[in-house]
């Protein structure tokens, strides 16, 4: 049983972290564009695609956890500046308009990717004793790269113009205006970093999982739920309940049916948006 | 007076016009456009059930799956386990989803904007969890075979094992629902679903119950998506718990987008339209869903209103 | 062993017991068009009538895409094979293709265009039982003779079966019929199953688990949902005393439970056991070095030295005609496995269809009826055309029997053949008696 618990623990707070990191970009998006992406699992999917690629052209892993989130940040540039500009005062609009999107991305990635799960092996191999278990020590690297990945984006927000500028617009669009912010420019940046985050955890996710054209429609509503609970706009509502639900869920699954606690982990969430649609930690 | 004259007659010979040509196909062509029209005109009732609530209303429900697949069910389960008629297993598939509309409805409709799409999702996502583990009622992912027992309708025994009844008997209920529903947004109530869409504060402000009206557009909406789903598993002899999963919804969202939101008309023409676009186009290429996607997007760029809207502000 | 050398046509033709009347067509049809066959380049007359009509659906697109891959190749290889001696009843064979995206309503309007658009004759293909579940009420409905390529939900010819749908592979059913006692004996009599929380898995679980019960043996059973991708929350359920981990997902969970187990370190303590659709057409190394020592029941072996020795040459021939290596890969891409397992039924069934319209004399659909009973009552002996070994087809419930293997995996990553099931070993009571609804 200590075996269990330690084991749940353990690897709640480590898919915890990287669902943070993919909660993350949608709220980003969300908070400063109100625009409800649901391409964002799509464009998780191509990073760990993308990554599959790098790979499997020069087997360094590393290089393809650099690689790939640029290459899926160029397609939200191109996105953003080429389709969701028009409409980015229309948030109904965006979701039908993202949804479009992913299913045009999933189909591409199955044209050229093709249907079969493929599988990244571990960079790093070594597992090391829980107990009576074992726990591989790549997903303790996984975890720490999210940490310092959420650290970085902190001191970005908090410690350069750019972030200052983002939070402004978060606040008070127009009066960022008046100041003269850039707002579009920020808009776009913001959409670009997003994208660059959903990929970079598709990354990170990709060895643990294997690389699937489908692997992000589920991700998507998961990704829905924490930045819901934990407050729309509320970036560290999203970290806090990304680690908080996948603890839950890690050590609930040792006592009941997961079906079950798929239903009641749903039904948590209907009460929270009728309770507090703003988040549990929201204002 | 003669231009508003014609206008009031261009609906009801349009109408009879078209319906007219969709009863004659069966004597002129063969088999397969029967059985294409009929698939055709299943969707375009979800379609036109998604209007209501999209069009109208302006609830983004990306939850009508639940009811389009628990009418499948709702036909289903009744014929096949408790050996119930064919005609109560269509009243159940209007009346079993309009019930969870009801309650799915009563705590949606609080919610707007973005929380209300969410909300729909997750209601759909809790059917498809359960209908997909329920294997024992549902069959699961594998789904349910039934023969549809023939429909007695008093006067007249309906054979649905046959393709020309079964059209007629769908081109049927989804013409009368078309008029229901044409009627409905017509009369004052409709007049309210607009206003609200429009802006909810004055509507509210003006003496409306809000929540009231939604929570009845939602219910309506609902028992129609149930029939288009009790129909299509009708005119397949096959229920399945995939029909409940909230990206089944999307067909209703596409066909009504594509085809112009709150026209009722529209999504009808962007059912037929996709489907034969899908029909045509996938002996050149499978991927068929890149196609749908794109023309979506294209038409949310372009043509915001689709292709109804375009046309109407083109004539004006 | 060259499809088109005439004279061994007719002799591999002779294998099955309706030899002889079979000897007769082709002999009557002309040596002229069973030599000519041999020149793939030379146009082919056939005798009178329009061609033959095959329909295929296949997962073409969507999770299961290897599927719909190599099934195809092998249906236009049977057909190419067929025409190249002389077709069915002196007609050629047309072979007409619809993907299923994986979805049964997609499928069912493909299926409805391939009866009443394309108007084939015959129907097969598919290997995703929703698919099939919603075919088949329309088969029943044409009256359109549909061959199941690879689904294994049992009731597909249980007691709901209908009389136009017949499935000459195993089921979960018989899966469980070959496989249980194997393992019981072998690996241990306490097992887990960690299956999808889905239609599949619970059956599996279900037949396995009852079998292993009623010999006395301890069974637990964890439900995971089919798209999960982190199993260690279910792993680490696993009962301490478990012998055998039976797990059963589809595409990328498959190879995720595979490598997780072993990141766990359970592989030390349990054996691993699974049915080989979860992984079929998946190239062992991408399931990855951590499947070594995995126990797979299959049906048919990957490995072209892991043939018995009395099919080896049929299967020689075979795999040469749907472009597979010896060990079960794309000629043109080594990358590429084959789903070597299920794509036999494609190229088996297009030769049982030309048997049975041969038999009953099928000229047109108004004889279906006619030509699904004598479908039924085949008995196809190992040859060119059943490189998989004998198969008997069941008239009650449209079932056919044939043999299964165990395989398990070996440290270089092939597979090794170490048990075979013999096809009398399976045979149950017919749930069902479709004689008397043809």
């Amino acid at each position: 049983m200590a075996s269990n618990l330690a084991v749940a623990v353990l690897n709640g707070i480590v898919w915890g972290l990287i669902m943070a990191l993919i909660a993350l970009g949608l709220n980003l998006i969300f908070g400063l564009l109100h625009i409800i992406n649901m391409a964002h699992g799509a464009l998780y999917m191509l990073g760990a695609v993308f990554s599959w690629y790098v790979i499997e052209l020069t087997g360094n892993y590393w290089l393809a956890l650099c690689v790939a989130p640029l290459a899926v940040g160029l397609i939200g540039l191109a996105l953003e500046r080429g389709l969701l500009r028009t409409i980015e005062d229309k948030p109904l609009v965006t979701i039908i308009c993202t949804f479009g999107i992913m299913l045009v991305l999933q189909q591409l990635a199955l044209t050229y990717f093709g249907g079969t799960a493929r599988r990244i092996a571990l960079p790093i191999p070594g597992r090391f004793p829980l107990f009576d278990l074992q726990y591989p020590v790549m997903r303790i690297v996984i975890a720490a790269i999210s940490a310092a990945v959420m650290v970085a984006l902190w001191l970005f927000l908090n410690r350069t113009r750019y972030g200052l500028w983002m939070r402004a617009v978060v606040q008070d669009r127009e009066m960022a205006v008046a100041l003269g912010i850039p707002v579009h420019k920020v808009y776009m940046w913001t959409f670009v970093l997003g994208s660059v985050l959903a990929a970079f955890s598709g990354v990170l996710a990709a060895p643990i999982v294997s690389v699937d054209f489908m692997m992000g429609r589920e991700i998507l509503i998961m990704a829905f739920i924490i930045v819901i609970v934990g407050g729309m706009g509320n970036l560290w509502g999203s970290v806090i309940t990304a680690v908080v639900i996948s603890l839950i869920h890690g050590v609930g699954s040792i006592f009941v049916v997961p079906s079950t606690a798929t239903v009641f982990s749903l039904g948590f969430m209907i009460l929270v948006l009728l309770v507090r649609p703003q988040g549990l930690f929201g204002e | 007076m003669l231009p508003d004259k014609w206008k009031a007659a261009a609906f009801p010979l349009a109408f009879v016009l078209v319906a007219a040509v969709l009863a004659a196909v069966p004597f002129f062509e063969d088999l397969f456009y029967q059985t294409f029209l009929t698939e055709v005109l299943v969707w375009a009732l979800f379609a036109i059930s998604f209007d209501l609530i999209f069009g109208y209303v302006g609830l983004l429900s990306f939850g009508q799956a639940l009811f389009f697949g628990l009418g499948g069910y709702a036909v289903a389960i009744p014929t096949l386990k408790l050996g119930m008629g064919t005609g109560s297993g269509l009243l159940l598939s209007v009346a079993v989803p309009a019930a969870f509309a009801a309650f799915v409805g009563f705590f949606s409709v609080r919610l707007t904007g973005i929380h209300f799409v969410i909300i729909t999702i997750i209601f759909a996502l809790i059917g498809s969890t359960v209908g997909e583990t329920w294997t024992s009622l549902t069959g699961g992912a594998d789904g349910l075979v039934f023969m549809p027992p023939p429909l007695d309708l008093g006067i007249a025994q309906l054979d649905l094992m046959d393709i020309r009844t079964t059209y007629y008997l769908v081109l049927a209920i989804v013409a009368i629902s078309y008029l229901f529903l044409r009627r409905m947004v017509r009369s004052p109530l409709g007049k309210v679903f607009v206003a609200i869409r429009e802006n909810e504060e004055r509507a509210r402000l003006i003496g409306y119950d809000v929540r009231r009206y939604k929570l009845l557009a939602f219910v309506i909406a609902g028992g129609l998506s149930g029939l288009a789903g009790g129909l299509y598993t009708l005119s397949l002899k096959y229920a399945s718990a995939t029909f409940l999963h909230w990206s089944v919804s999307g067909h209703a969202v596409v066909y009504a987008i594509v085809g112009g939101a709150g026209t009722l008309v529209g999504p009808v023409l962007g059912a037929g339209l996709i489907m034969a676009l899908e029909h045509y186009l996938v002996n050149l290429l499978q991927a068929t869903d890149l196609v749908v996607g794109a023309v979506l997007v294209s038409t949310l760029l372009l043509a915001p209103m689709g292709i109804v809207g375009f046309l109407r502000g083109r004539r004006k | 062993m060259k499809n088109g050398n005439g004279k061994k046509s007719v002799r591999e033709v002779m294998g099955s017991e309706i030899s002889r009347r079979d000897f007769i067509r082709a002999t009557t049809m002309g040596a002229a068009g069973l030599a000519v066959g041999s020149l793939s380049f030379a146009p082919f007359t056939y005798g009178a009538g329009k061609p033959i009509r095959i329909g295929t659906i296949q997962e073409n697109t969507v999770g299961a895409t290897v599927y719909g891959y190599w099934l195809t190749k092998a249906a236009r290889a049977a057909v190419a094979k067929l025409n190249a001696e002389g077709g069915i009843a002196g007609r050629k064979v047309e072979l007409v293709e619809y993907d299923t995206k994986v979805n049964p309503a997609w499928a069912s309007s493909m299926y409805k265009k391939l009866i009443l658009e394309d108007k084939v004759d015959f129907t097969m293909g598919s290997v995703h039982s929703g698919v099939q579940m919603a075919v088949f009420p329309l088969a029943q409905q044409f009256k359109m003779p549909y061959f199941g390529g690879g689904a294994m939900a049992a009731g597909l010819t249980g007691k709901d079966a209908v009389a136009y749908y017949s499935r000459i592979h195993t089921h979960a059913r018989m899966q469980a019929a070959a496989g249980w006692k194997w393992g019981f004996d072998n690996l241990g009599k306490n097992w887990t199953f960690l299956v999808a929380d889905y239609a599949w898995g619970h059956s599996l679980a279900e037949e396995f688990g009852s079998r292993i019960r009623a010999a006395g043996g301890k069974t637990q059973t964890i439900l995971a949902p089919q798209n999960t991708s982190d199993f260690v929350p279910y792993l680490q359920k696993v009962d301490p005393g478990t012998k055998v981990l039976f797990t059963a997902f589809l595409g990328a969970p498959a190879l995720g439970v595979m490598r997780q187990t072993v990141e766990l370190g359970l592989h030390k303590r349990l054996q691993r056991y699974t049915v080989i659709c979860c992984t079929d057409g998946v190239g062992q190394e991408t399931v990855g070095k951590e499947s070594a020592g995995a126990h797979y029941l299959s049906y048919y072996p990957r490995h072209a030295s892991q043939v018995p020795k009395e099919l080896q040459a049929y299967d020689k021939a075979y795999r040469k005609a749907v472009g597979m290596t010896d060990d079960g890969k794309d000629v043109s891409d080594p990358k590429n496995t084959a789903t070597v397992s299920h794509m036999w039924t494609m190229w088996t069934i297009p030769y049982m269809i030309k048997q049975a319209v041969e038999l009953s004399g099928w000229k047109d659909s108004k004889k279906n009826a006619d030509f699904m009973k004598a479908f039924n009552t085949l008995k196809v002996k190992a040859g060119p055309w059943a490189p998989q070994g004998d198969l008997m087809m069941r008239a009650n419930d449209h079932q056919g029997f044939h043999n299964h293997y165990l395989e398990v995996v070996q440290p270089d990553l092939s597979l090794k053949v170490i048990a075979r099931v013999a096809k009398e070993k399976l045979m149950y009571d017919a749930p069902v008696d479709l004689r008397s609804k043809l």
